[in-house]
């Protein structure tokens, strides 16, 4: 699988987690922990699929742009 | 040292343990000490410099309160000024000032040998020069007391976290802080160590990454087509932000683990409606300081105002008494600030540039509000602002350009291109982006703004403040995470600030 294929996935997981805990009230607190746990996960994810430095980068910064991006969105749920 | 290298990692913490560890009154000796410490990291021998301007600014304010002869004061603060302004003139324009003489004397055909001399930029002069500048003047206009005690005295010039590239702090802000016995605050550390995760965000994630692309086209103008040029400067834009801002945001947040409160240098500049709001926005601590010792002194010069005064009388348009000193003002402020920023003619030519923006805004106020009213533009409306931000943000570019080519030939070139070369083939390979390159720099840029836009000192600004603040955790976990890979990657090859050489 090409690397940037591998990146995006694991971005839309990123993602889905920290929209879980966004705008489900009640899974807040276990999404999460479920985010940071995740991001410590994708990294020896990444490392085992052979994904490039910069490709790992894009991975944080794409996460990071997702979680912004819903804090930005407005008011909580 | 640097702020991006791994040696600054281990030093401030250090630094922050023993401040809160030991008691309060030994506490300055031991800043003063990291900070000289932290300063003679580039070079040992600069040590002597700071010393000297600081011996200097600290005696001149002192004899000034003990002095009160109006005319005897004066001549204390000329001597101040001209001791403290001699050492930055000699390290940093002596070459720049012998080179344009000698240049300008063959143009007349005369024969002159090169007078260059082989002197080591001072690592921050300008910033701690203006510190103490603006301390020796305010003693003497008496808005502020000399500070009696060397020691912290020495330390308010010295301070590490702001002395190589500013915030350029006022007495009246910093020195009370540093005699305060902070006490460690949790509040004060988590907020601290946001505004610094921030600050390496921008620099070693953004800044050093658009570096790269940047320098393949102003390394070699003459193979550089408009776009090319256009592209690399937007991303200079963002590179010359990110690096300063990311430093200041360092510095800040070091000052704040250690219960100082530095002042606030950027305030999203590029969404700056007009020109003159650009710089409200950018490096606040340095466009304050023009303003008070430059600009309104000279706007407000006698001769200068008598000399409008006449001239509005004899042209019968009354406007002139007003405008002229203003605009005089404000023209050489901008010029002077251009070349605090480096000894060379691009500077320079930045600034006046700049200085034009300002006075052309300031002639054509009454015009363009006119024009907009005969063409039914709403002036309150969102995209009335949308278009004043992209007006302000293409003049920044274009006077970038000046500040970023490396001599003036090479802004020839770069402008004769900008006009005359608009090849749209292989730009993205020239600056050396690919697929990759392109997703990263939006991203990082986006990140940026975003965090800019939700993140005002590192807590969450007003309108983001309900929000979920679980996600924070996750973004600045993920920003750690990319800044240590990358400053593993860097190592002791860190990239250097921008501002340092200024």
């Amino acid at each position: 699988m090409p690397p940037i294929c591998t990146v995006l996935i694991l971005c839309a997981v990123s993602a889905l987690l920290l929209a879980g805990g966004r705008f489900l009230p009640r899974l807040e607190k276990l999404c999460a922990k479920l985010t940071v746990v995740w991001l410590a996960a994708a990294i020896p994810i990444m490392f085992f699929t052979e994904v490039d430095m910069r490709h790992m980068l894009l991975f944080c910064l794409l996460s990071a742009a997702a979680g912004l991006i819903l804090q930005a969105g407005g008011k909580k749920a | 040292m640097t702020f991006n290298s791994l040696g600054f990692l281990i030093f401030f913490p250090v630094v922050a343990v023993l401040y809160f560890l030991l008691p309060h009154r030994f506490r300055w000796a031991m800043l003063l000490a990291a900070s000289y410490f932290f300063y003679m990291s580039w070079n040992p021998r600069l040590v002597f410099l700071i010393l000297f301007t600081t011996l200097v600014s600290y005696a001149a304010a002192l004899l000034l309160e003990r002095t009160k002869s109006r005319a005897l004061r004066k001549a204390w603060l000329v001597m101040a000024l001209c001791a403290c302004l001699g050492v930055l003139f000699f390290f940093k324009y002596f070459n720049f000032l012998s080179g344009t003489v000698t240049g300008l004397l063959r143009a007349f055909r005369l024969p002159v040998h090169d007078l260059f001399l082989d002197l080591i930029l001072p690592v921050g002069i300008s910033f701690y020069t203006f510190q103490t500048l603006s301390y020796v003047i305010d003693v003497y206009r008496g808005t502020i007391h000399a500070e009696r005690h060397l020691g912290y005295y020495a330390l308010f010039v010295s301070f590490f976290p702001q002395l190589v590239a500013g915030p350029i702090e006022r007495p009246q802000n910093l020195l009370p802080q540093l005699k305060e016995p902070h006490r460690f605050e949790r509040a004060n550390f988590y907020t601290g160590v946001k505004i610094m995760l921030a600050g390496f965000f921008k620099k070693v994630v953004v800044a050093d990454q658009l570096a790269s692309y940047v320098v393949a086209v102003y390394s070699d103008p003459a193979k550089a087509p408009a776009p090319a040029i256009l592209l690399a400067t937007v991303l200079f834009t963002f590179q010359v932000y990110c690096d300063f801002s990311g430093y200041t945001d360092i510095a800040v947040g070091c000052a704040r683990i250690m219960g100082v409160r530095l002042t606030q240098n950027f305030d999203r500049p590029y969404s700056a409606h007009t020109c003159h709001e650009f710089w409200e926005r950018w490096h606040i601590s340095l466009t304050s300081w023009f303003r008070d010792y430059v600009f309104f002194p000279l706007a407000m010069n006698k001769k200068l105002t008598r000399f409008a005064r006449k001239l509005a009388k004899r042209t019968g348009d009354r406007r002139i008494s007003v405008m002229l000193p203003q605009c005089a003002a404000l023209l050489v402020t901008f010029t002077l600030s251009g070349l605090w920023h480096g000894a060379a003619w691009t500077y320079v030519l930045w600034g006046a540039l700049h200085g034009v923006y300002q006075v052309t805004a300031k002639l054509t106020e009454k015009a363009r509000a006119r024009l907009w009213d005969k063409l039914h533009v709403d002036r309150q409306s969102r995209l009335y602002g949308c278009w004043q931000i992209a007006v302000v943000f293409f003049l920044g570019i274009f006077a970038l350009i000046f500040f970023r080519a490396n001599s003036v030939s090479d802004l020839g070139i770069l402008l004769r291109n900008l006009f005359t070369d608009w090849r749209f083939e292989g730009t993205l390979e020239l600056l050396g982006l690919d697929g990759t390159g392109v997703l990263i720099t939006a991203a990082s840029l986006l990140v940026m703004a975003l965090a800019d836009r939700l993140y005002v000192h590192g807590r969450p600004a007003g309108h983001a403040r309900g929000a979920l603040m679980r996600t924070e955790t996750a973004f600045y976990l993920t920003l750690a995470v990319a800044v240590s890979w990358l400053m593993l990657l860097a190592g002791d090859g860190a990239a250097a600030f921008i501002y340092f050489q200024f």
